[in-house]
């Protein structure tokens, strides 16, 4: 088993009064992929924060790498790369500068691969010279991932990193995080509700909801495992299953559950016969399902 | 070492971005023809280092409030969690600039055959500042202990009299390692290690840096401007109901739609006041002769301080409300485009004159009330008159504005009138005193040259509204 490069443990977060995140338990091991979902206001980016240290939490505990999340070595840091879902950058310098400042922060520069990000997404020599500050959001947000890959790191953790691209920017981001950074076995963790770039990137998914992870599951077999099955109440008020999401009475008596069943639960509601529908589910569906 | 060297480059690009660059070194040549200016009147050769030695230290001291701000912005809270060394080399360039700015004070001191005293000033300066921007109140002291000054009655009490019977020497042994260790203790509250306490504290800063740019407060952001901020506000607000129920021209309307930032009666208020408050505070005290000399200088600068946010924030409220000026343009009644920037004009020079009238009628009376009638009308009308040239930067092409330059502008007008002041002192030594009606005489003249070229200007060009569409 891979070691633990992100482990949450019991963490709580309140604004004042406001819960955001409810003794939350997560555990990322090293090489995954995880694609965090959650409806808007769920506390993605909170729980992302609190991860990295950027937010004090209320109770529980993070670690990076097995450092307290608020107490990182200068060696843990240069092994972080993070970007905000709103571009934290400095509006005075121009890209070159911005990079040129940043390179000589960390011990590590990938210098080639930050001369190919520019080339491949855009930024000619007069983009490379014009100030950030009226740079627009989309060309802000590539920079902002360029720099957080620039320094190869072994946790890249991004916040809905392409809420603010078009769907060329989206495609040269999709395909660098697969040809180069998942390839170098590094941990990724990214929030978004563009359903359909996970499923092409993410190995993992996890579900926040109610300030808890939910549902958290390799991608591939949840989309395989889980079905809705509904039918009369009176036949599915008897059925239990052990991997269950959710259960949901409907209009006339009709029950609705949302469940991974096992290879034997499935024999047995087929056995159930015709007056259940057993569907697949879309991850879509899953996101309505699971977050409602 | 790139590290150290990036993060000191950052000031420069950032006053290189905002024209601070240029205000920095106009302030520091204009400070050195001032000091030329002394230099000349009063013969000490001793003064001549002061020609070089005075403008560097401004420009550093100007430099140092750039460098604080960037270095507070690259510790932004993400950076200081996740970018390695970083907070730890911020904290350590700091130190070492306050040391090197406190060694030059001494430097300065020296001069004068005070190093202790040049050296405790320089580096009490640049602590108060850089204090100020982690807890604002810090800002106050140097009022504060001018304000003890004059009001504290007994002289034996006077901190200054008490410091120099304590002695430069042994207040220098004593006040420099205790503004170091202040310095210690405070330095990493100024630069924080990320966290909630700091992510509230950096969206307060940048709001205030913002405020300051732009001119443009936010009242929950400032509470402690609020109620002069609303009450500057009351002045264009009971303006824009008068006019809406008594109706006024679609070029008078038109300016109200730019907000209060841009209407002159926004800046009619300081003026005002400082002069219904400074005639009954002169009743009471008494100022000595060395207050006396500067009190008409200090004053006039002061009150004339508004035209020049006027003329930064007509800038600033234009570039910023291009929707609303399309808006108004759609509108029934809006003025004909051909006739727009003629309008314009009107309207933007008819507030400036209107506002350097009530500044320069404050700056006069109080000018000579605080001299005891020493200072001559004309004196103080020339001085308030050097702020006349500045209503031609009114008079531009608003269709092809760039971002506006926000505080460099006012405080390369403020800092140019401030040393002029100065060194129109120094010139007072050296000239007959009919100096004065000849730069009143010239600041008129050059204004209505500058104005003509630059109204014709403004009429040739596009029409202004809605502006930087053709940037």
């Amino acid at each position: 088993m891979n070691a633990s490069v992100v482990n949450i443990a019991a963490v709580s977060k309140s604004f004042g009064a406001q819960p955001v995140l409810d003794g939350v338990d997560w555990d990322i091991a090293a090489g995954k992929v995880v694609g965090l979902l959650g409806r808007n206001g769920a506390g993605k980016s909170t729980l992302l924060e609190c991860a990295l240290g950027l937010r004090e939490v209320s109770a529980g505990d993070v670690t990076l790498f097995d450092d307290p999340a608020t107490q990182l070595t200068d060696a843990t840091r240069a092994r972080i790369g993070y970007v905000p879902q709103k571009p934290d950058l400095f509006e005075w310098l121009t890209p070159l500068q911005l990079l040129a400042y940043f390179k000589a922060q960390y011990p590590r520069w990938n210098a080639a691969k930050v001369e190919g990000l520019l080339s491949r997404w855009g930024f000619d020599a007069a983009m490379r010279h014009k100030p950030i500050g009226i740079m627009s959001v989309g060309e802000q947000q590539r920079l902002s991932i360029i720099r957080a890959l620039a320094h190869d790191p072994d946790l890249l953790i991004l916040d809905e990193p392409v809420a603010s691209l078009d769907p060329v920017g989206r495609r040269d981001f999709l395909r660098e995080l697969i040809d180069d950074v998942i390839e170098r076995d590094t941990t990724v963790i990214f929030s978004t509700h563009i359903l359909s770039d996970l499923e092409r990137v993410a190995l993992d998914v996890a579900f926040l909801k109610d300030g808890k992870i939910a549902l958290q599951s390799p991608l591939d077999e949840l989309l395989e495992s889980a079905r809705r099955i509904t039918g009369p109440g009176s036949t599915l008020s008897a059925l239990r299953f052990a991997d269950e999401i959710r259960r949901e009475p409907g209009g006339a008596g009709i029950v609705s559950i949302l469940a991974r069943p096992s290879v034997a639960e499935m024999a047995a509601l087929r056995v159930g016969g015709a007056l259940l529908q057993i569907e697949p589910l879309s991850l879509e569906d899953l996101f309505v399902e699971v977050t409602k | 070492m790139n590290a150290y060297r990036q993060i000191l480059k950052q000031s420069g690009y950032e006053m290189r971005s905002n024209g601070a660059w240029w205000a920095a070194w106009i302030s520091a040549g204009l400070l050195a023809v001032a000091c030329l200016g002394f230099f000349a009147a009063s013969g000490k050769p001793e003064l001549l280092g002061l020609i070089v030695l005075l403008p560097f230290g401004v420009f550093y001291c100007i430099w140092w409030t750039m460098f604080i701000q960037s270095a507070v912005r690259q510790n932004a809270p993400s950076h200081a969690q996740l970018v390695p060394y970083l907070r730890g080399r911020l904290i350590r360039v700091t130190a070492a600039l306050w040391l090197a700015g406190a060694l030059y004070g001494s430097l300065l001191g020296a001069l004068f055959g005070h190093a202790g005293w040049g050296l405790l000033a320089v580096a009490l300066f640049m602590l108060i500042f850089a204090l100020k921007q982690r807890f604002p109140q810090a800002g106050s002291i140097p009022g504060v202990a001018i304000l003890a000054y004059i009001f504290i009655p007994h002289p034996e009490f006077h901190l200054w009299l008490l410091l120099n019977g304590v002695g430069e020497p042994a207040v220098t042994a004593i006040g420099f390692p205790l503004m170091a260790i202040i310095g210690a203790v405070f330095l990493p509250s100024l630069y924080l290690g990320g966290g909630d306490r700091h992510r509230r504290w950096q969206t307060t800063f940048a709001y205030r840096l913002e405020a300051i740019r732009t001119g443009i407060m936010r009242e929950s952001d400032t509470p402690e401007s609020m109620h002069w901020n609303r009450l500057q506000r009351s002045a264009y607000t009971m303006s824009l109901k008068r006019v809406c129920a008594d109706g006024a021209t679609p070029a008078q309307m038109q300016m109200y739609a730019l907000g209060p930032n841009a209407h002159w009666m926004m800046y009619a208020a300081t003026p005002l006041v400082l002069l219904l408050l400074a005639i009954p505070a002169r009743m009471l005290l008494q100022l000595s002769a060395f207050l006396s000399g500067l009190a008409p200088l200090y004053l006039t600068f002061i009150v004339m301080i508004p035209l020049g946010c006027f003329v930064q924030n007509v800038g600033i409220s234009i570039y910023r409300t291009s929707t609303e000026q399309g808006l108004m343009q759609l509108a029934p009644g809006a003025v004909p485009a051909s006739l727009f920037n003629r309008a314009l004009a009107r309207e933007l020079l008819g507030g400036f004159f209107k506002l350097w009238l009530i500044c320069a009628v404050s700056g006069v009376v109080l000018g000579r009330t605080f001299s005891g009638g020493e200072a001559s009308w004309v004196y103080l009308l020339s001085l308030a008159g050097l702020m006349l040239p500045v209503s031609i930067l009114l008079l531009r092409n608003y269709a092809a504005m760039g971002a506006p330059y926000g505080s460099s502008a006012t405080a390369l007008i403020a800092g140019g009138m401030l040393i002029l002041t100065i060194a129109s002192r120094s010139m007072k030594m050296l000239l007959w005193p009919q100096i004065w009606t000849a730069i009143g005489i010239a600041s008129v003249l050059l204004t209505a040259l500058l104005l003509v070229r630059g109204w014709r200007r403004m009429m040739a060009m596009p029409a202004a509204f809605p502006a930087r569409r053709m940037a």
